[in-house]
């Protein structure tokens, strides 16, 4: 667990619109360590996958980068398109939301896959096919010489989603991005796929970083989480920790959003408003002001800093070390004041209730 | 709106079999024995593909759906829920059985028949963004059904009604001068949930309203539809693949597996007890921690066009016998209301 994988360092990542530049990712540090899976959590527009797309060296041209990223000791922003072109599928390597958009329709998958092999490894063909029949079977796909020869549409979501794994996996990288590899699936695909990345990790030994809006797929995979809003992240920690006590109102209100059989009689607690478009963001104060229910007037004048609380790191201004340590001493009473004007008028103490359930 | 205008409007938006004027206290209903609103009898839904193969969507369906409830369509991408929603407000024509809505079978009736009933079966699309018209203003949109259905209501009256059905989803009455594409997904979804309401339905199709939006702003819209249905006393039909939103919103739920309904019972007896194979698999999908016993399962869900003989399942279950192979079971009583079609009951 000491060596670190990647590491990213006030990693900034602006867009122009209208002659002004506007951050979709702010300061955002973030460390994967060898062999750990590891998630990014947010909902759509908080800069989760273009944070991801990052690390692939593919951010949109017109975009400014800075900050640094590093990965195994090697810093990316300063890799010219050569070597770019070698550490893409060999280093680290990507698995996409819709698998079908993710393959090439035209090109048998089995040739898809050893076309990754032949580029980043000194072998020939018939070698690499070994190889290519053999991640295959690794990646649970059945009658692998058959699917070798099958084109993309031939077959299911399931298995194509098999295939990019293996096509991911092939070269053994050091760190594998799934950008909401589960959702286009069904569920009990969706298990299979998650079970397959688990046993991927354990066998090959790459880290994983998860990108996903979905808490309840990340619980059953990840060890550490890093929960993302408006660009910033906003909480981090381990993720038994982050779902059963979470700290910043944001990550508060995600979890008390999950509905389920246990809250049936309840209103769901929800996060008034949605997320500010990218040119309405707040250039000073909390990013999540506007939607919070413990908002102040520190909030809208400072941006708040990621504080270290235990072991986990939260940016709001209201949580602190101290506060945290009261509120679990008392559960049910929180921060004052709290009970009266907290997210859709759910409690604390029932946040609390249902965080257990999650 | 003033009280007398609303009183006026009511009258003229009468002949409106609407389900909040006989249905006021929700809870006095529960007492009685609960009342069938739409009845689906052996419908069978056939996809044809110009005579060279048919897939068939929905096998044999038979369903009650009970006044004032939520019923839960749950089952993976092909299983049949999308098309049986459908099917139920006629945007797609059965090929076999019936369906039918307080005694009427809407299935033989010709449109011009079923035009009086559209207004009481309304539907919710799962894509804010492509069910809603680019082209026109919010207003435009909320008006339209009032033109076509209540022709007797003035131009006033009807912007009234529009402004009284944004407040009721929770967007300010400003929204009716602008396009979509101004809107947020949550804000849209709020716009066709208004629009199915407008004409004050008894029963709406809800096709996985909430799965294009993010979880907080998909706990906003769960709890407007919840809210919505005391109001109005209205009766759903959730189809969703989320199983912790069913779980959530759902009186009963029903469960399906290419084209079949395999299991059907109150969402106590579905969730934590489920008899049929699948529908254990399902939920121990869901929720992978508590499972620990429950196996996984194994390969895909087989081809609509070329499903297997026997039981539909028998391919992928863990406890498959030599008769599934041969026969198909049929949706049995295991106990009162709660059915499911497998040899092992």
């Amino acid at each position: 667990m000491s060596d670190i994988v990647c590491s990213l360092q006030d990693f900034s990542l602006q867009f122009r619109e209208d002659g002004t530049w506007y951050p979709a990712v702010s300061d955002l540090n973030l460390e994967i360590h060898a062999g750990e899976m590891v998630a990014l959590i947010g909902e759509s527009g908080c800069g989760k996958s273009v944070t991801a797309l990052s690390l692939m060296g593919l951010w949109p041209e017109e975009a400014r980068v800075s900050g640094s990223l590093v990965m195994q000791g090697e810093n990316l922003l300063a890799m010219d398109s050569r070597r770019w072109a070698e550490y893409r599928g060999s280093q680290v390597s990507m698995i996409f939301q819709e698998p079908m958009t993710a393959l090439n329709p035209l090109i048998k998958v089995g040739k898809q896959i050893r076309e990754n092999v032949l580029v980043h490894q000194h072998v020939t063909r018939r070698e690499a096919k070994q190889q290519v029949l053999g991640m295959m079977k690794q990646a649970g796909l059945p009658d692998v010489e058959a699917l070798y020869h099958c084109y993309p549409h031939q077959l299911s979501g399931g298995q194509r989603q098999r295939i990019m794994i293996a096509m991911a996996m092939i070269n053994h990288p050091s760190l594998l991005i799934a950008d909401e590899p589960t959702t286009a699936l069904d569920v009990t695909i969706q298990a299979q796929i998650m079970e397959l990345m688990r046993q991927m990790n354990r066998e090959l030994g790459s880290a994983v970083l998860l990108i996903s809006h979905d808490l309840g797929v990340v619980k059953n995979l990840c060890s550490r989480a890093y929960i993302m809003y408006a660009g910033h992240v906003v909480e981090s920690g381990p993720v038994a920790e982050l779902l059963q006590n979470p700290m910043h109102p944001y990550t508060r209100g995600l979890v008390a959003a999950i509905p389920g059989p246990h809250c049936r009689d309840q209103e769901l607690a929800s996060i008034p408003g949605t997320v500010p478009a990218l040119n309405a963001r707040l250039q000073i104060g909390c990013g999540f002001c506007n939607r919070c229910a413990w908002k102040t007037d520190i909030c809208e004048k400072e941006t708040p800093q990621l504080k270290t609380v235990g072991n986990r790191m939260v940016r709001c201004h209201r949580v602190s070390e101290q506060e945290h340590g009261k509120r679990s001493a008392d559960k049910g009473e929180g921060l004052e004041g709290e009970g009266q004007n907290s997210a859709a008028n759910v409690s604390d103490a029932e946040i609390e209730r249902r965080c257990v359930h999650v | 709106m003033s009280k007398k205008n609303s009183s006026q409007m009511a009258e003229k938006m009468e002949g409106n079999e609407s389900g909040n004027a006989e249905t006021q206290e929700p809870g006095k209903m529960a007492a009685t024995v609960p009342e069938k609103l739409i009845t689906i009898d052996h419908v069978t839904k056939i996809y044809r593909d110009g005579g060279r193969s048919a897939v068939k969507a929905v096998d044999d369906l038979c369903l009650d759906i009970y006044k004032g409830e939520t019923l839960g369509l749950v089952g993976e991408s092909g299983c049949g829920k999308s098309t049986t929603g459908n099917l139920l407000v006629r945007l797609l024509q059965t090929d076999e059985g019936s369906i039918t809505y307080r005694g009427q079978d809407i299935t033989k009736m010709s449109e011009k028949q079923f035009h009086p009933l559209r207004r009481n079966i309304q539907m919710v699309f799962q894509d804010p963004y492509s069910s809603i018209n680019p082209k026109k203003k919010i207003g435009w949109l909320l008006e339209e059904p009032l033109v076509i259905h209540h022709k007797k209501l003035s131009k006033e009256e009807r912007q009234e009604k529009v402004k009284e059905m944004l407040r009721v989803v929770g967007l300010d009455e400003e929204y009716r001068n602008r396009y979509p594409r101004q809107l947020s997904g949550g804000q849209r979804q709020r716009v066709s949930i208004a629009l199915a309401l407008i004409l004050n339905p008894a029963f709406i199709v809800a096709d996985e309203p909430v799965s294009a939006l993010d979880v907080s702003v998909q706990a906003q819209i769960l709890n407007l539809m919840k809210k919505l249905q005391k109001e109005y006393s209205l009766t759903y039909l959730f189809i969703s693949h989320d199983l912790n939103v069913v779980s959530y919103l759902s009186d009963r739920i029903g469960v399906m597996y290419l084209g079949n309904l395999v299991e059907l019972g109150s969402w106590e007896q579905v969730s934590t007890r489920p008899r049929h194979p699948y529908t254990q698999a399902l939920f121990a999908a869901a929720n992978a921690e508590e499972s620990n016993g429950t196996p996984l399962l194994q390969g895909d869900v087989p081809s609509p066009s070329d499903p297997p003989s026997g039981c539909p399942f028998h391919t992928r279950c863990p406890q498959c016998m030599e008769r599934c192979r041969r026969e198909k079971p049929v949706l049995t009583e295991i106990e009162d209301g709660w059915k499911a079609a497998c040899f092992l009951e």
